[in-house]
């Protein structure tokens, strides 16, 4: 997408208008990842909305590196946000998962359903496994693009993988 | 691959294809921009440009007033100075 790095250079000279441009580009992609990692959309809006700032900051100041895929940075970011968020969760459980409130009319029945039956699923995966099993399984990133965004080597990622698709399947026997 | 994996990697099949859909929901990207402008990320730097450029443009067209205004007063200045000779002249 060359017209979103074009878009990037304009922020750079603080172009309001140019960041409207990249949120309305990547938004959809990026809510969907944060949704998937979280298992809430409320709270993944929110993930997406600090990763803007975050993005937009970094923009301004010269912070983001022109040889960069935009989507991929922005999807980085992201991707940290989320596991920062996963994190203080586990710190502080939510006493309100009710997900009737957090959704408009714009999503399926059956969207709404899986969020919240994956983020139940994946509850008891520590933060990174859980990240790294969305974007590998859900998103279909191989495992040095993971490890790319998630800053860590691809011995680290396949280890990730291995580890919670045993977790998940010790549940599965513990409950079933 | 086990009974046990197979019924893992099929879930993740459906939870997958039933969340393909996502999307963010509408306002968002309304919300964003406004999250933006509040959070107070816009550099100084950048409303500085934006104050400035507005701010050279006003003061190119005050220049350009100023000097017409300079040009056709002196030149009526000239022509007065020339007018009140003629006058001293015919009173002479």
């Amino acid at each position: 997408m060359p017209s979103l790095e074009n878009a990037a250079d304009r922020v750079t000279k603080g172009d309001l208008e140019a960041f409207r441009e990249i949120v309305q580009a990547t938004s959809d992609q990026l809510v969907r990842v944060a949704a998937r990692v979280i298992g809430d959309m409320a709270e993944a809006e929110d993930v997406v909305q600090e990763s803007y700032i975050s993005a937009y900051q970094a923009l301004t100041q010269g912070q983001f590196d022109r040889r960069s895929h935009l989507p991929a940075w922005l999807r980085r970011i992201v991707i940290n946000r989320a596991i920062d968020a996963l994190r203080s969760r586990r710190r502080r459980p939510r006493l309100d998962d009710s997900i009737e409130a957090s959704w408009d009319g714009a999503a399926s029945i059956d969207s709404r359903m899986a969020l919240a039956e994956l983020g139940d699923w994946m509850n008891e995966l520590v933060p990174e496994q859980r990240v790294t099993l969305v974007l590998s399984v859900f998103e279909g990133m191989s495992n040095l693009e993971i490890a790319q965004a998630m800053g860590c080597s691809e011995g680290a990622v396949e280890q990730r993988l291995v580890r919670a698709r045993v977790a998940l399947r010790q549940r599965s026997q513990k409950n079933g | 691959m086990d009974n046990e994996s197979r019924l893992i990697e099929a879930r993740f099949e459906r939870l997958k294809l039933a969340t393909e859909g996502i999307q963010s929901r509408s306002g968002f990207e309304q919300r964003v921009m406004m999250a933006v402008v509040q959070s107070g990320a816009i550099d100084w730097r950048s409303g500085l440009w934006h104050v400035g450029r507005y701010g050279l443009i006003v003061s190119l067209v005050a220049v350009a007033l100023a000097t017409v205004f300079a040009v056709q007063g002196a030149s009526r200045a000239d022509e007065m100075q020339a007018m009140s000779y003629g006058t001293v002249d015919l009173e002479w």
